[in-house]
Parts: C-alpha cells; structure tokens; sequence
C-alpha cells in the first residue's frame, strides 16, 4: 500500500493541472508583500467612504474594529451639511495591514484553494479514465480497492499539505512588512492558535473538496463529468433546493463548510443553530458517502 | 496445462437504457503453454473483450475463465506478476519520459531497476528513454507499451494489436522479438491485423467470429479447414511448364514464377511425370494451400472467399 501512495504521489506531480496551481498559488505569495497592504489601504479607504455614505444617507451604523461608526440628527436635512458634519465625525480607521488581519486573508482565498483542490482530485483519475491509463494500472495492480484507496490517501494527503504549506508560506512573507511597519500587535499564543486552526480547517475542506472531484470523477469517468456534478450541485441544488426547501440548507455541504471552515459558531449565523462540530461531522458524514458509492462502483465497473 | 482456459464466455454491453449489445457470446478458447497464439478476427469480434476479460478489467455475464490456473474476475491479483499485457494503444503518461514510465511500473511490482533498461533495449528504446512520451510516435509508444509488459519477465504475455502504427522495420522486429520470447518457453497470446505476420509468428491460431471461435489449431490446421486448391509448381520457366502439361492434357496457368495446376493434390505424380517427358524439371511441387488470410475471409464471412 506504501509502495503504490508512493507512486500515485508521483503520478499526481505528473499532472500538469497540479503543478500549475501550485504555480500559480505561489506565484501570487511573490506578489503578497506589495498586494496586502496595499489591498487593505484600499479597502479602508472604500469602508471610509461607505461610512460617511451611510452616515449622510442615516442609515444604521457600521461597527469597524470595534468602532461603531457616528451617526448625525436626522433633522439636519441639508444635504451639503451632513455631508460635511459626516466627513468631520467618521473617524478614518487605520489603513494598515496588521499581521493579526491575516485570517482576512486566509478567509478570501479559500474558496480559491477549495475550488483549486476539487479541480486537482477531479482530474487525478478523470484524465486517467480518458486517457485510458486505468487498463494499464489494473494489469499492474488489480486489486481495485488497494488503487482507489491508495490515489485517495495520496490525493488527499497532497492537497492537505500544499494547502498548509501555500498558507505558511503566504504569511512567511507577508511577516516582514508587518515588522517593518511595526503593525505585529495582537499576534500573540491566541492568535497563533486561531490562525493555525483556520488555516487547518481550510485545509482539511480543500482536501474534502479534493476527494469529492475524484469521487465524482469516478463516478462520471471523467474531469468533466465531476465538473458537471459538482457545479450542477453548487448552483442548482445548493441554490433552488436550499432556498425553496429551506428545512433542507442546514443539511447541505456548501453552508456547513462555511461554518466550519470559519471556526465560529454564530447564532442565527451561516447555518443557524449549527456548531463546528456539528458542521465538521456533517461534512465527514457526507464525504464518506459520496466516497463509499465511488469506491463501491469502481470497484464493480467495467474498465473499457 | 493450459495458460489460458476458456469455457462459455459471454459478455454483454449496454447501450442506452435498453439495449444490450452482445460482444462475447459463448467463447470457448483454449491456449497451451509455451509458443505465440495468434488471436484473429474482424473489428467487433469480440478480441479486446476477450483481452479485458482474461485480464479482469471487464466482467463476463456468463462463463468460466482461468488464466494461469486462476479466476481474473475474482483473483487476478493472484498471478498479476506473471502476466505481462498490452490493451490496444497502451496508454501512459505522456509528461513523463519512457524510462518514468516505466520506473514507476516497476516501482508496483517490486520489480528490479535494472531490468527497466533491459527492455528498452528489448524494443530498441534506449535512444529516446528519456525524452518525453508526448513526444513519441504511434510506433514508439507501441514499443514503450511491450517494454512495459515485458518489465515483469512475465510467464504469459497479452498483446492486444501490438504492431499498431509501426513499420516494416518496427513489425519485423516485434516479430522476432516475440518469436524469441515463444521459443524461449514464454506463452504469448497475440491479436493482430497483420494476418501474413501471424501467420509467420504463431504456433497456433484461433479465430473469432461475431463472439464465437469459428476456428482453432496449429496454422496449418486452419489453412486447412478452407480446403486445399490444385497444386503449385516452381520451375525455372513457368511459361515452358505450362506448354508441357497443356500438351499432356493438364490444366494450369503461371502465376509469377509458378504453375497453378487445377488438377486433385493425388495428382502430382502425374504432373511430375508429365513434366519429366517435356524435360522441364520442376524445384518444388506443394498442394496450392490457401493463405491464412484467405482462410480468415472465408471462416469470418467474407462472401467472395466463401462461395469459392
């Protein structure tokens, strides 16, 4: 079993889709020194102007940072005045990338690195099946649990890590504009072991998406059919089912992995009344399924 | 014992919902131990069904099957290190270069590092091993495909078209190198196209007709289910032959550098002697046999052959 997660490894390296989103991935760290801080510079500027938009508009205020935003009597209705009063009152918050702002960050790309883990795990065997690579592999290895079981460890395995090493490496280098800037404050055990949990729970989704494009890719036989299934399954059943059957969303993937993947259990929140753990358990329960039914068809098809 | 045994074997596909396309439909196939089988039959036959079959790759609804003694569909595992196999193209991995290949292969079947460059010399690859196989041509991806199935030193060899794409050269080669393998006890089980190749390479043959063997034996066993035609004679001047037994009474026309004698094969002492007195000496007399293409046509259908 060793022996063959060995080679799959190597296999999945073969695949030019894995090497160019790892390309791709690290290619956007080199660009992260200069595109954090300025990334945040500009949203602070749009949330700026949002603020006294919302302050001249009166309507309920933004709390940012744990600053609640001024508001103005609503019987000054002169609109040159409010807006004046506005700018003079909404305070500008600090523009700078703080290193404790890195679960910002990791929260805007992981839909990137899910979606990136999906496509990976789909075309692993996808391209296999048409290619016609899993005849050969099957006179070589008939034992059809050993080789599903063996790309799956291997496939999820790689994803897990290249996840957590892209994250590593993307704060890697973010750290020394922060201590350039002197913007490390609130970085702390605490913070260590928040963002090392996030970064781990969205690893371990990335790799669950991963298994899930090679469990649809062998149920389909192909990268296109999982690419099917899984979009169809994100915009029309996530969607129409969820939204016209709402009793359904709190048992659906997409909104557990958001409540999982987040770390945080908000009442009334993603998925009301749903806790991480409830959510992690969720996903593993469904994960396993859609596993096992692939596993169980892989196993029985005829390979032509 | 038989390398290969097969008793009933039926396989059917599906097409669409309702439909069910039956490509094996009650086989029975037997192949001994040591030697190249030539495995023949038009597209559709059934041949790479078979191969699927006997290798485990597709389920038989109905039959029996042992290969090396051992059931493929239930434990295939159990001889797959003595079985080396080619399925059509054979397909690998076209980012990595033939020796990759092939490494990683070897790396599934503990199979020792140097024997990698052993069989790219086999199939003459040792040039081009390391360049990429995306870049290797139909009849270069042929050969890496046997190198692959050669890495196990294997006891029984499953070649499906294995001289696909290549050239005189490459199917010279190919033949000889599966001839050795044969005479050197190996077991070869071949389907091929190239019906004058096999005809040189196999042993023995077995021919597939709409799922069914029509056909089974040593090569000259199935030339001869066909009959043979009259006798052919080689002689230095066909044209004077011909004149001499003409003047006897005895049909026959030139053909190249031979006589075709229409006459029963009981014949020939008659048409030495007819010879003899015209002072034409003939260099081989032979009952005229058909080819095995020939034999082919007329055991899978071809009409033209058949109302002969």
């Amino acid at each position: 079993m060793t022996r063959l997660v060995r080679v799959e490894l190597h296999r999945l390296w073969s695949r030019r889709l894995a090497r160019w989103s790892l390309v791709v991935l690290f290619a956007g760290i080199a660009t992260a020194p200069v595109l954090v801080p300025w990334a945040f510079r500009e949203q602070a500027r749009i949330n700026h102007d949002a603020d006294i938009e919302r302050c001249v508009q009166d309507q309920p205020p933004k709390t940012r940072d744990g600053v609640t935003m001024p508001t103005i009597p609503a019987d000054i209705a002169a609109p040159a005045e409010r807006d004046r009063l506005c700018r003079e009152t909404v305070p500008t918050l600090d523009p700078d990338f703080h290193l404790r702002q890195l679960d910002q960050i990791f929260r805007t790309t992981a839909p990137l690195l899910v979606i990136a883990g999906f496509l990976v795990g789909a075309s692993s065997i996808g391209a296999d099946w048409q290619a016609g690579l899993l005849p050969t592999i099957l006179t070589w290895e008939s034992r059809r649990r050993r080789v599903f079981a063996a790309r799956l460890v291997a496939l999820v395995g790689a994803t897990l890590a290249a996840i957590v090493a892209w994250q590593a490496v993307l704060a890697l280098s973010v750290l020394p504009g922060s201590l350039a800037v002197d913007t490390t404050d609130g970085t702390g055990g605490d913070w260590l072991g928040t963002i090392t949990g996030l970064g781990l729970r969205i690893a371990l989704v990335g790799a669950g998406a991963a298994a899930l494009g090679y469990a649809l890719a062998v149920l389909g036989r192909g990268t296109a059919a999982a690419l099917g299934m899984g979009f169809a399954y994100l915009f029309v059943f996530e969607n129409v089912v969820g939204s016209q059957f709402k009793p359904l969303r709190p048992w659906l993937m997409l909104w557990n992995a958001i409540v999982f993947a987040k770390g945080t259990f908000e009442a009334g929140g993603d998925v009301p009344g749903r806790t991480v753990t409830a959510a992690a358990l969720l996903l593993a329960v469904w994960a396993t399924a859609i596993v096992a039914v692939a596993a169980l068809v892989f196993q029985r098809r005829d390979v032509t | 014992m038989p390398v290969i045994e097969v008793v009933g074997l039926r396989k059917e596909y599906r097409q669409g919902r309702r439909r069910r396309v039956v490509a094996l439909a009650g086989l029975d196939l037997e192949v001994p131990s040591g030697g190249v089988f030539g495995f023949l039959g038009p597209n559709g036959s059934g041949k790479t069904t078979t191969i699927r079959c006997l290798l485990g790759l597709a389920r038989p609804n109905a039959g029996t099957i042992r290969v090396l003694g051992a059931d493929p569909t239930r434990d295939f595992a159990a001889v797959q290190d003595r079985v080396g196999s080619m399925i059509e193209a054979q397909a690998l991995f076209g980012g990595f270069s033939g020796r990759r290949n092939l490494q990683l292969l070897a790396g599934m079947a503990d199979v020792v590092a140097a024997t990698v460059d052993r069989v790219l010399g086999l199939v003459d690859l040792t040039d081009r091993a390391d360049d990429l196989v995306r870049t290797y041509s139909l009849g270069m991806r042929q050969r890496l495909g046997l190198a692959a199935a050669l890495l196990k030193d294997p006891e029984l060899l499953i070649l499906d078209e294995p001289a696909n794409g290549l050239d005189p050269a490459g199917i010279r080669d190919i033949r000889r190198l599966l001839r050795r393998l044969g005479d050197e006890g190996h077991s070869v089980f071949v389907s091929s196209h190239l019906l004058a190749e096999v005809q040189q390479l196999c042993d023995r043959v077995a021919v597939l007709r709409q799922g069914r063997c029509v056909a089974a034996g040593t090569v000259d066993d199935v030339l001869a289910t066909v009959g043979t035609r009259g006798i052919v004679v080689r002689l230095d001047d066909p044209v004077a032959g011909r004149a001499a037994l003409v003047a006897e009474g005895i049909p026959a026309t030139v053909d190249d550098q031979a006589l075709l004698v229409d006459v029963p094969v009981g014949d020939a002492p008659r048409v030495a002697a007819a010879l003899a007195r015209h002072q034409v000496w003939h260099r081989e007399l032979r009952p005229g046999g058909a080819t095995l293409e020939e034999a082919f046509m007329a055991l899978t259908g071809d009409p033209e052959v058949a109302d002969q």
